[in-house]
């Protein structure tokens, strides 16, 4: 399960001074269940998912990942999660297997462990035809899908999906979401980003709309549409931070 | 820290590396191509110069006295030629008429402009009579007088281009072959006389080498290996240091791997071990390459009779050896050097950049033990990489009593300096603004509202740096402003002057742009009872110990009087400009 209290992320920006990317942020993500964080670009979900994958320290808060501290027990952590974002690409110059083989074994999983849950989840994720091809030759779909592999290769308990779809033709995304809701069957626990209202619905059991480092709403979506009396999660959505037209000028503002 | 993680790490990128084709080509197909091709260009320079012909036309052959004779037929006498040279080096037209004098420069710059002749010798007028002239008068027989100048004597001419390289070649053979006949109408004028021949070289000196031919070797080598081990130790580590950790965090890898549960010291450790790795391989096969050129193009000149004065062979295995030895802490700090540099690129082509400020600061800490008469002391041991190079040259040399004595502090200098660079390494790989910058439009006006806007209670350790640097540098520009008093009373004033000016007045401007509180920043609260002795004692103990250091950074580094003149002379003319400008 994931615990996250009161969580800030402030940075320093050369022009704008301490900016602050997650502005206390609290969530809370059972075993068996996919928490959606659903929010425009810019809204702080990355900043969030980093942190919880320990890539990024927070400023303050607290974030616990399956018992374990983010701040003082950050390999640990790292032992717990499968993190899958648009910013973990696979190596270029390495084959599907090798990449897996490869993360597999930094994660400590003995040989013949390792070769047993390779060989079953490249049967799974219908990954045979491309085990030998490097990254370099593979498409979008193959490499998300190697992304997918090398994150689930030690079984962990939670898993991370930053914007997992990003790039995906409807095909391979509709193939991921289905893979994803399979993990949720296994009992993991998974946080999904993303900003496609669809994918949210389709698969979020618990969803948070977070805008501007903030969390504005969270429930399951029945609550979220009784809460705001809106038909489904798009609306909500526009409800909560506004049309479009107001976005647009928004955007225009904060780049001026 | 796991040393399975570190080996997976290096493996990984020692594999990935060889699959780069850009890394493949800088380390291993350039340094195998580029030595044996820059040796193939010598030989083709020498065999050009050995084997084209020199195309002259010699003008007024008629002039040339009979004996010693200069030609023979259409080639030289085969007595001024030298021994392995054949007549096919020279392609001679000869013209038995003279010319004018004052046409001649005309006629020889067109026929070497229109590519006609190489080089052109003209002979003047009487220039025959005149040589014979000169015999009858060394005889005692002619009319010449003892008064009569060299300078009246009508001169041979040789017209060459210095600009082209066929001429200057044509140029070289045709002297040897004057002096070689010049020397020959000299003993014919002696034996006219009865004077034996050697009156005119009654000794020679005998050159006696002392040193074996590896000692040469070695002396050669020893100029050379420290260039090999910078150059291509650090060019050999850089490479893979920006595909490893810019390129990655281009390619979005390095951030998959730093949710892995490998530790960041890990990570540091395999990237660090797989740069170090490339970096003894690139210095490695460039060695290889360069001894094994070195070696067949000296076979190539000694069969040719021209390399027999040189001696470049490949480097003995002793020196080898050495070189190895101190190939691996040289490669271990410029591996971490180029690490935690290539760690601040936020993409491959920034990190380009850095390469060029990396190597100018190691070039003079390169050049200084290759400077003649430099060798390992007390101080040169504690500079690093220099200390390494001269130990190295001092161990090639074979002087091993020097080396052990000063191998203990070159040894510990190189270790905290690789040991810091190692934690600088890893301070980057720890630091998110390093590693999750993007790239933005630098704007100086952005950046200076940045530093005092967002300025800290106290200055970071950066700024104190910068601080320090600061003050040298207005020190020693404005030095030459202060003038050094008579008077106690005016010294008094000169040293105040000199230390707010020079010290205080930066460090308190500095403190109001990048600090909030100067309380903390200058420590300004109530002192402990024993700070102030202790402070006292300081302020009248650390002129006299600087002084100190002064004399021993002198001693060890001594200055020739003609140096200090220049220094001074130097000196007293900025002071001198500095004054008039105020």
């Amino acid at each position: 399960m994931i615990h996250v209290r009161e969580l800030v992320k402030a940075y320093d920006d050369l022009r704008r001074g301490q900016f602050v990317a997650v502005d206390r942020v609290s969530l809370f993500a059972m075993p068996g269940q996919i928490y959606g964080l659903l929010g425009p670009n810019g809204a702080g979900k990355t900043t969030v998912l980093r942190i919880l994958s320990t890539v990024l320290r927070p400023t303050s808060g607290s974030v616990q990942v399956n018992g374990y501290d983010v701040v003082t027990e950050p390999a640990m952590v790292r032992r717990q999660i499968g993190f899958v974002s648009t910013n973990t690409a696979v190596y270029e110059r390495m084959t599907a297997w090798e990449t897996v083989e490869y993360f597999g074994r930094l994660y400590g999983l003995e040989e013949g462990l390792l070769q047993d849950r390779m060989r079953m989840i490249f049967q799974r994720l219908r990954m045979e035809e491309m085990r030998d091809v490097l990254g370099s030759k593979m498409s979008t779909g193959m490499k998300q899908k190697v992304s997918i592999a090398r994150a689930i290769v030690h079984d962990p308990p939670v898993l991370v999906f930053d914007e997992p779809t990003l790039g995906l033709d409807v095909f391979v995304g509709r193939a991921l979401l289905q893979i994803i809701a399979e993990l949720r069957e296994q009992g993991k626990c998974i946080i999904f980003s993303s900003h496609i209202m669809r994918e949210v619905e389709k698969l979020c059991d618990q969803v948070a709309i977070m805008h501007k480092g903030k969390i504005l709403a969270e429930g399951t979506q029945a609550e979220l549409r009784d809460r705001y009396s809106q038909p489904d999660l798009e609306e909500i959505f526009f409800h909560l931070i506004g049309e479009p037209e107001d976005m647009a000028d928004h955007a225009g503002a904060e780049q001026s | 820290m796991s040393w399975y993680n570190i080996k997976l790490i290096l493996f990984r990128e020692l594999r990935d590396q060889m699959r780069d084709r850009r890394t493949l080509f800088s380390i291993v197909i350039l340094p195998v191509l580029l030595y044996p091709l820059m040796g193939l260009l010598v030989m083709q320079v020498m065999q050009f110069r050995q084997q084209n012909p020199a195309r002259l036309q010699i003008v007024g052959a008629a002039e040339l006295p009979d004996s010693p004779p200069l030609l023979d037929g259409e080639n030289f006498s085969s007595d001024v030629m030298l021994k392995d040279w054949s007549p096919e080096m020279f392609e001679i037209e000869i013209l038995e008429a003279t010319m004018d004098p004052e046409i001649i420069r005309q006629t020889a710059q067109d026929a070497i402009a229109a590519g006609q002749f190489d080089a052109l010798v003209y002979f003047p007028p009487g220039f025959a009579e005149r040589v014979e002239q000169f015999r009858d008068h060394v005889n005692g027989d002619g009319p010449a007088t003892t008064g009569d100048a060299p300078a009246e004597f009508p001169q041979p001419q040789i017209f060459v281009n210095s600009a082209r390289e066929k001429s200057i070649v044509a140029h070289q053979r045709f002297s040897t072959i004057l002096t070689r006949w010049r020397d020959k109408v000299i003993e014919r004028n002696l034996a006219a006389h009865d004077v034996p021949p050697e009156v005119t070289n009654p000794f020679t000196v005998a050159e006696i080498d002392l040193s074996e031919d590896p000692e040469r070797r070695t002396f050669i080598w020893s100029k050379i290996f420290p260039f090999i081990v910078v150059v291509w130790a650090l060019t050999g580590a850089f490479y893979p240091a920006i595909d490893l950790c810019a390129g990655e965090k281009e390619r979005g890898t390095l951030e998959t791997l730093l949710s892995s549960p490998a530790l960041r010291s890990e990570i540091v450790g395999g990237k660090l071990l797989a740069i170090m790795t490339f970096s003894i391989a690139t210095s490695l096969l460039n060695l290889a390459s360069m001894g094994l050129t070195a070696t067949l193009v000296m076979g190539q000149l000694s069969a040719a009779g021209a390399g027999s004065r040189l001696n470049f062979g490949a480097p003995p295995l002793w020196s080898v050896g050495w070189l190895l030895l101190a190939l691996i802490p040289m490669a271990a700090l410029f591996s971490a050097l180029a690490l935690a540099v290539a760690a601040l690129a936020r993409s491959s082509k920034e990190g380009q950049y850095y390469l060029l400020p990396l190597l100018m600061v190691n070039l003079p800490l390169v050049i200084l033990p290759i400077l003649p008469s430099v060798e390992i002391g007390l101080a040169n041991s504690l500079i690093p990489v220099t200390g390494v190079l001269l130990l190295m040259k001092t161990l090639m040399e074979g002087n091993y009593h020097d080396a052990l004595l000063y191998a203990p502090g070159v040894v510990l200098v190189t270790t905290v300096c690789i040991w810091l660079s190692i934690k600088w390494a890893i301070d980057q790989f720890n630091n998110e603004s390093v590693l999750f910058s993007e790239s933005e439009r630098f704007d100086v006006k952005a950046w200076a509202i940045h530093l005092y806007r967002d300025r800290l209670a106290t200055p970071k350790s950066g700024a104190a740096i910068m601080a320090g640097l600061l003050i040298l540098m207005i020190r020693y520009f404005a030095g030459p402003l202060f003038t050094l008093p008579t008077t106690g009373g005016g010294f008094v004033a000169y040293i105040l002057s000199i230390q707010f000016l020079t010290i205080l007045l930066p460090v308190l401007l500095l403190a109001a742009l990048l600090a909030r509180s100067w309380r903390e920043t200058f420590l300004l609260k109530l002192p402990y009872v024993m700070t102030v002795p202790a402070a006292i004692l300081l302020a009248i103990a650390v002129h006299p110990f600087s002084i100190m250091l002064g004399s021993l950074v002198r001693n060890q580094f001594p200055v020739d009087a003609q140096t200090t003149k220049q220094l001074e002379d130097c000196s007293a003319r900025r002071s001198k400009a500095c004054r008039l400008s105020w």
